[in-house]
């Protein structure tokens, strides 16, 4: 095997290190070439591995501490389950179901996510039912508190085939059990997210201080119907990894001079307090406009326009015209926006106006009916509707487009962002990946790949030794994953591909986005400035903005 | 079943006390909405907010030093940034305002509250699509607007769905502001939240004047009667206990749903025209004192 990589367009030099060899056995052998995050893109370690033969290695995740500062082996999670099936088994909608840790059923799930209380009181379960679990919750809690004692915190362990990673976000800890491929800092970014989700509908401040005066409240009364949307997450986080492994966004494909147009009338229609005005269909960014100041002095982050997109995108906003206070966790945990969130036209087109006034309903609901008249007017509807029936049945209301664009037989899917992106860009990171189409239209073969994007994802972001090209055949597909200083790609072939015609196909993909790129991504997010909204009056907003009152 | 009409317009009676709103949760309210400005101003990053709302801020500095009864005028001040032309009312202003224009149909804000999954959506749903499903938590509040044909006359009703769970409480005070009308909703399966009613009753107490808004006791989901927990004799007596309007319904099978919100809307008319009235004479006297009649508008009574 050889490495080919100057057949491709930006090539990546010389190839130093090749090696012919399995994940395990890598990430174990952490020898003397180490690449310290070369910034340089002609310093490229191309990697390759040989096709495996099995999806799990059951040595794969056992001897991987070196990231992990204090991690301990123990039995704690029996792999027992394990044998159930390698895939999952019966993912299918059992949130209800049992819960009992001795549970056949529940045991064979491929990840548990858990978050509980410091004082050891369950708050959220992916499976199962939360009481059922309080036992195995006291483990982790004693399990936590031991090492704390010790004036250690304990990260992650390892045990046989499974991983369990624990996040301490203060009174709260998340712990993550996995038997999927996926690193600890991946898991540990799924558990961040968890937690942003909470505190984007509670607000950190608020969950302090509520076990600050409480320590053993129950904060499932809080958290009430967040349970749905929390599952939701981790589905789709399973099932459509691009967004979190990439850190950005994914945008409608839309022509440049519709995008642009509807970006200056989200300029147009403004109303005192405005921020940030999103336009956005099935949890896709059509446009997005921000107010000059917010962008200029702190960045709106990719993970909480994530966490709009998805959250707006829920069932629940189906109806009327909504109002809410929605924390960005990144932003600022500890205060609340107003948001007014609106479907245009009956479609699956959603409106959404993000701003710092409580009382600004009636302001938003005009602004609302200026850009539903201003898409009228520019027919905007009608192509947005054309872009949403496209997609196929699966996700009816996402617009997306298919891998055959791209005219590369062999390709089968693929992710991809750009970084060589102006500075005025970079405010909004974006991706772009296609529909998955056949023969990913099961879901366990979609899991498959979304545990191979991240296998690929975490050799390439190694810390203790980074990638820069892995060409990796699998049983079922071959794969090619590249990060440059332009662009980050891992791309799913057919397995039949041969290097060079893998190295066609890329090329001619690279080629593609690179016309494309006016419509697949945002390439001037449009500003406006607004004036302030009314400024409430109220020293500690917390004790009633953090919506807790205390019965 | 109907709620005591208080004679006479006392409230907006320009006597010692000045301009103010004569209840107390009034400038308490706005008071303790939440303060997003500041909130979004105290993260690290956001410099962006400081600046613009220094001014403002240092002037609420002030206006919370200041006794209770001037506190009012210098608020609505303050408020002008946002809403010149409002005076003294700011704290109702927004959403109450029941006619729009002349020739206009009269505006009513109606306001939902109740417990998590009572039926609150589904109501509105019914009533406003002619439509059921199994709806989801809804987020914050949702809102639709109808009008309601009464034959003599029509109204449009503003209706705020809010959301049920305990993480929106603090904020549902936000919604019911400047409400004229609400619908205080419990599962007649479910006697705790019969008892959040109650609960939800004190706090619009405190927020609003007796008979000044019309509230109605809304049993829902009869369509369940064999699990029922609350009968409908204890919906009635309190209800009467309260002044409240009441009635039993169900979203499920469109029973009473449209009848509950006709009843609000006719309760809200008749108060109107009465108020009507009331403003004429009070009008007169308004003159002399040369305030605009039109500010006492707020006070559905």
């Amino acid at each position: 095997m050889e490495a080919g990589g100057d057949a491709a367009a930006p090539a990546p030099g010389d190839a130093e290190d090749v090696e012919d060899t399995q994940f395990p056995s890598e990430e174990a052998g952490d020898g003397g070439d180490v690449h310290e995050g070369s910034p340089d893109p002609e310093d490229g370690g191309l990697e390759e591995t040989g096709p495996e033969t099995k999806e799990q290695p059951p040595d794969l995740l056992s001897p991987l501490p070196q990231s992990e500062a204090p991690s301990c082996t123990c039995g704690l999670w029996s792999p027992a389950a394990s044998e159930n099936s390698p895939m999952g088994g019966p993912e299918s909608g059992s949130g209800s179901q049992g819960g009992d840790p001795s549970d056949e059923d529940w045991r064979s799930k491929r990840k548990h996510v858990f978050v509980l209380s410091e004082a050891g009181k369950p708050i959220y379960s992916r499976y199962g039912s939360v009481e059922a679990l309080s036992t195995t919750m006291g483990v982790m809690t004693a399990l936590v508190s031991f090492v704390q004692s010790a004036g250690d915190a304990i990260r992650a362990i390892y045990a046989e085939d499974h991983k369990l990673v624990f996040l301490q976000q203060g009174p709260l800890l998340l712990v993550a059990v996995s038997r999927t491929p996926q690193s600890a800092s991946q898991l540990r970014g799924e558990l961040l997210a968890v937690h942003a989700q909470i505190v984007s509908t509670l607000t950190r401040a608020s969950v302090a201080r509520i076990f600050a005066r409480k320590q053993n409240y129950d904060l499932r009364r809080l958290l009430a119907g967040s349970e749905r949307t929390l599952d939701r997450l981790l589905d789709s986080m399973e099932r459509d990894p691009g967004a979190l492994l990439l850190g950005a966004v994914r945008c409608v494909p839309l022509t440049r001079p519709l995008r642009e147009a509807l970006g200056a009338l989200l300029r147009r229609c403004t109303a005192p307090g405005l921020a940030l005005s999103v336009l956005a269909v099935g949890g896709r960014l059509v446009t997005a406009a921000q107010e000059r100041t917010v962008l200029a002095e702190c960045r709106l982050d990719p993970a909480d326009l994530q966490l709009l997109l998805d959250w707006v995108g829920a069932p629940a906003f189906a109806a009327g015209e909504a109002w809410a206070p929605v924390c960005l966790p990144r932003f600022n945990p500890d205060g609340f926006f107003y948001a007014y969130v609106a479907r245009l036209d009956a479609m699956p087109v959603c409106l959404l106006l993000l701003g710092t006034d409580p009382e600004a309903f009636h302001d938003m609901a005009t602004c609302r009916r200026l850009v539903e008249d201003g898409m009228h007017t520019l027919g905007a509807m009608r192509a947005l509707r054309e872009a949403a029936s496209f997609s196929n049945a699966s996700s009816a209301s996402a617009p997306a487009y298919s891998v055959q664009a791209v005219g590369a037989p062999g390709l089968r899917h693929f992710l991809y962002k750009p970084l060589d992106i102006p500075d005025h860009h970079r405010q909004l990171p974006q991706f772009t990946s296609p529909e998955l189409e056949a023969p990913y239209s099961r879901e366990e073969e979609r899991q498959r790949l979304s545990d191979l994007y991240h296998r690929l994802h975490s050799r390439l972001h190694s810390t203790s030794r980074p990638l820069r090209l892995i060409y990796h055949v699998a049983e079922k597909e071959t794969l090619l994953a590249w990060v440059t200083s332009k662009f980050e790609l891992y791309t799913c072939l057919s397995p039949l591909v041969t290097k060079a015609g893998a190295i066609l196909v890329v090329t001619k993909l690279l080629r593609w986005v690179k016309k494309e790129e006016d419509r697949l991504f945002i390439r001037y997010p449009p500003k406006y400035s607004t004036p302030p909204a009314a400024p409430a009056a109220s020293a500690d907003q917390a004790s009633h903005n953090g919506l807790f009152t205390g019965p | 079943m109907h709620l005591a009409l208080r004679p006479g317009g006392r409230r907006f009676d320009l006597g010692a006390e000045g301009w103010a709103p004569s209840w107390p949760g009034a400038a308490a309210s706005y008071l303790f909405s939440p303060p997003v400005p500041t909130a979004v101003a105290t993260a690290p990053a956001c410099l962006w907010r400081e600046a613009k709302f220094s001014q403002a801020r240092r002037r609420e500095k002030g206006d919370r030093e200041l006794p209770c009864g001037t506190q009012n005028a210098q608020q609505s001040g303050s408020l002008e940034v946002s809403r010149p032309g409002e005076h003294g009312m700011a704290q109702v202003a927004g959403a109450s305002r029941p006619r729009a224009a002349p020739g206009q149909p009269f505006v009513f804000k109606l306001v939902l509250l109740g417990s998590g999954s009572v039926g609150k959506s589904s109501l509105a749903l019914r009533y406003v699509k002619n439509d059921f499903r199994s709806t989801l938590p809804t987020v914050g509040c949702a809102f639709f607007t109808k009008v309601v044909d009464l034959g003599a006359a029509s109204l449009k009703l503003e209706i705020w769905d809010t959301a049920g769970q305990e993480k929106y409480h603090s904020v549902c005070h936000l919604y019911f502001r400047g409400a004229n009308a609400v619908l205080l909703v419990y599962d007649i399966t479910r006697k705790d939240s019969f008892d959040m009613a109650q609960q939800w009753l004190k706090d619009l107490e405190k927020e609003f004047h007796p008979g000044e808004i019309v509230v109605m006791l809304v049993g829902n989901k009869t369509d369940l009667g064999e699990e029922r927990e609350v009968t409908i004799e204890e919906g009635k007596e309190f209800a009467e206990s309260k002044r409240l309007l009441f009635m039993e319904t169900s979203a499920r099978l469109n029973h009473q749903v449209t009848e509950v919100f006709s009843a609000v809307a006719r309760e809200l008319l008749q108060r109107e025209e009465r108020k009507e009235g009331q403003t004429q004479r009070r009008d007169a006297r308004l003159a002399l004192n040369e305030r605009p009649a039109g500010q006492a508008k707020c006070c559905a009574r």
